[in-house]
């Protein structure tokens, strides 16, 4: 080839690059600041990225229920600013499922571990961030009360069927230290050594704020009163109308407690006897401490 | 403005705007990040779109040096239609030398004697320094050893503290020079049918260079407004030099071979040649600068008017990779060496000045080659900075403060694609540079070669670090006037 022509070719591939770059630089920083021009509506709109990567890697991806062509790892983009819900799917493991709210010129970035279907371990099916479950015992199987982001669930002990029980859901700190979930008909009561919840059809009530600290709380006649012992009182808040709770006793150590029957409906005491260091053992029927009850007061 | 006002405010104007360049990007970083991520955006595609660019100049010059490997150039001297002939031609091989090892010299003048050209045809000048106290007697034994293979050996000493000078091989060269002039008038040589080739004293000329060099002197209608520049391959000692010095130096050699693609602002380097004649008119070699090599284009370009080009010739000069007592002084050696090739940013005041005085330059030509000059010294002083420090920074800043920024995300994206291009880049160097190795001694091991695989993970290092840092120091010298003295590179094999 002649000198001339190299000299040509040069020149052909210095237009070529010098055109790219007039040509490539407002596409790419218009589109690297988020901005999207809509041939349809021939206007430029401003869009979100979302970055999915997982591990292992080849995911099959749903976006807001429509699969996509691509699989992981991969970046979103052009996407119009909303809530999406993205799950991603891979043989042999759980599928993961989240939600992305998607700001404009923004980017969401996921890193996701799948988790293997193992022999031995089932994963819950819905991807909920959970905050606390509890195991509830029946004589027909056992079921799992699970506080979670997106509500509080009751499901199957296999993690089917399940069903949820209130769409509201606990504040995460709140939610991780309940100690105890207590069944009664059609409702729920969740307890902390702060406050006790009453979950009823699909909504949250704080129905007591201690004025010291819970230690324990039960059902007292046959589901009707919630015995609730708060520092050194026992008090009983009627389940029924639980805007108002009844002082029933009054401890005299820090380190007594009590014990509910709930067949014979007795309740056990174990308490020191003033200017001692004895502990005695005490027995009341419930009943009759709540019929002398002290004075009603106003719940929170 | 004072002429000597001028050729300060042109030495200052290089290192000043890289400098702003590199704080400016700096600053930004924390006065608005996302016009910092916007500019660097632009910045990467700029550097994809010329990476690509100079790929294929690289391509393209390999091709056309390849394809020229099989021409018969003695041959094609002889069947050329010119008005010089052939056997009129006299080659004049200029070799300034200072404190290099006879050994070397010896082998360089043995790759000449074994030059296809006619060595009757072609006297060699040895040109020692007298601050070099062994220097009479080791040329006088080499003149010795080699004088009946060509037409004469003169050896010339350029005398020490010669005022106006300053030490360095422009000033040797041109003493030289100046008495070759006196041997030819006395010994009736036409000084137009004179090349010169002043070549560094561990150059070999491959079999064909100077068959090749006077095909093109011949043909070329414009001889006397036309240096000659050979490709400068850095092999001769490639087996024997660490593996982070031959990465540079065929770095070098690659940058060589796309800078001979790119004619209009191609210029000397290193060993070249030309006529012997304009040599003498523009009156030789700058004696009171360090890059003469360049400087010497620069002088014939204003003599001529601008009328003057460097041209590419098909066949390579083989030299020595830079290299010294261990690993430690061979990178010293090769930052110094890379200083003062970049100390070439001193041919932008040089022409800067001489532009004005020069009335005759189109002021078109005068402002893209000023241009020219000052983008690739601005350039050769920043990239490595962009790239290797403020890029990674600009992320990791962007990750900590802008978390959910899409500009920065992007960035981030385009920039893996650049490293993407970069490594593909590196695979076809590696295959490229195959070709460019001499063969392998016996004394050296078969398993030398994996190491010529694995020198390619040495390129983020040393661009970060040996990238932009030479020229940087070089600028920045030359706007506070601390002026470098010439750094003789240590030559070994």
């Amino acid at each position: 080839m002649k000198d001339e022509n190299y000299l040509i070719l040069r020149k052909i591939f210095f237009w070529i690059f010098f055109i790219s770059f007039i040509v490539i630089v407002p596409i790419l920083v218009f589109y690297s600041l988020g901005y999207k021009f809509d041939v349809k509506s021939k206007k430029i709109s401003r869009t979100g990225t979302i970055s999915l990567k997982s591990s292992p890697e080849d995911a099959k991806i749903f976006l807001n229920g429509i699969k996509l062509n691509n699989t992981t790892p991969d970046v979103l983009s052009g996407l119009v600013p909303q809530d999406y819900a993205i799950r991603l799917e891979k043989d042999d493991f759980y599928p993961y499922q989240l939600h992305a709210k998607l700001m404009p010129s923004s980017v969401s970035e996921f890193n996701i571990t799948l988790i293997p279907k193992i022999k031995y371990i089932e994963k819950l099916e819905p991807d909920f961030n959970i905050y606390k479950f509890f195991i509830s015992k029946h004589f027909y199987g056992n079921k799992v009360i699970a506080f979670t982001d997106q509500g509080i669930y009751y499901l199957d002990d296999d993690f089917k069927n399940d069903k949820k029980i209130s769409a509201q859901s606990i504040n995460k700190d709140v939610a991780s230290n309940i100690e105890e979930v207590l069944e009664g008909d059609d409702k729920l009561i969740a307890w902390s050594k702060n406050g006790i919840w009453i979950i009823d059809n699909g909504n949250i009530t704080l129905i007591y704020k201690p004025e010291e600290l819970i230690k324990n709380v039960f059902f007292g006649l046959k589901e009707r009163y919630l015995l609730i012992q708060d520092w050194l009182n026992i008090v009983a808040l009627d389940v029924e109308n639980p805007s108002t709770y009844y002082p029933i006793l009054k401890l005299k150590d820090k380190d007594a407690n009590i014990f509910y029957d709930s067949g014979s409906e007795i309740l056990y005491i174990r308490d020191k006897i003033t200017g001692t260091e004895t502990y005695s053992l005490y027995r009341s029927k419930l009943r009759h401490l709540i019929h002398e009850r002290g004075t009603d007061q106003k719940a929170p | 403005m004072k002429e000597g006002q001028t050729k300060r405010l042109l030495e200052i104007l290089p290192g000043l705007i890289s400098w702003f360049i590199i704080l400016f990007l700096f600053a930004l970083l924390f006065i608005n990040p996302l016009v910092l991520a916007v500019i660097l955006i632009i910045y990467l595609i700029y550097w994809a779109c010329k990476l690509f660019y100079m790929t294929l100049l690289l391509l393209i010059a390999h091709h056309r040096m390849s394809s020229s490997k099989n021409i018969e150039w003695f041959e094609r001297c002889k069947l050329i239609k010119s008005d010089l002939n052939i056997n009129d031609i006299i080659h004049i091989v200029l070799y300034p030398i200072y404190k290099e090892p006879k050994k070397l010299l010896e082998d360089s003048m043995n790759a000449l004697k074994d030059t296809r050209y006619s060595k009757d045809r072609m006297i060699l000048v040895l040109a020692g320094e007298e601050r070099d106290k062994y220097s009479h007697g080791k040329l006088e034994e080499i003149k010795e050893e080699f004088k009946r293979y060509f037409k004469d050996i003169l050896i010339t000493i350029h005398p020490k503290d010669t005022e106006g000078e300053i030490p360095s091989k422009g000033a040797n060269a041109t003493y030289a020079a100046k008495k070759v002039k006196d041997y030819l008038e006395l010994n009736g040589y036409d000084l137009k049918n004179v090349i010169i080739s002043t070549f560094d004293a561990d150059t070999c000329p491959d079999k064909n260079y100077f068959c090749c060099l006077t095909y093109h002197f011949l043909s070329n209608k414009k001889r006397y407004q036309t240096s000659f520049q050979p490709l400068p391959i850095y092999n001769n000692n490639i087996y024997r030099v660490p593996a982070f010095a031959r990465v540079i130096e065929i770095g070098s050699t690659f940058c060589q071979l796309v800078e001979s693609m790119r004619y209009e602002k191609f210029i000397t380097f290193s060993s070249h040649s030309m006529s012997f004649k304009t040599l003498v008119d523009v009156d030789y070699w700058p004696v009171n600068l360090i890059s003469d090599d360049s400087l010497i284009f620069w002088k014939c370009f204003l003599k001529f008017n601008g009328d003057y080009m460097t041209y590419p010739l098909e066949v390579p000069v083989y030299m020595d990779i830079a290299v010294g007592r261990n690993v430690f002084h061979t990178i010293a050696v090769q930052y110094k060496q890379k200083r003062r090739w970049a100390w070439g940013v001193e041919n932008f005041a040089f022409i800067g000045i001489n532009f004005i005085n020069n009335k005759n330059i189109k002021l078109s030509v005068k402002i893209k080659r000023l241009f020219q000059l000052l983008d690739s010294h601005v350039n050769w002083a920043t990239w490595a900075f962009i790239i290797s420090f403020i890029m990674p920074f600009v992320l990791f800043w962007g990750k900590v403060t802008m978390k959910n920024a899409l500009v920065f995300f992007n960035l981030s994206y385009i920039n893996g694609t650049i490293f993407n291009i970069f490594t593909f880049i590196i695979i076809l160097s590696i295959i490229l540079s195959r070709q460019f190795l001499p063969p392998r001694p016996k004394d050296v091991s078969r398993l030398i070669y994996i190491t010529f695989i694995l020198q390619w993970l040495f390129v983020p290092i040393i661009s970060a670090f040996l990238g932009s840092t030479p020229a940087l120091d070089a600028q920045t010298r030359l706007m506070f006037g601390n002026y470098l003295s010439f750094y003789r590179t240590p030559k070994a094999r």
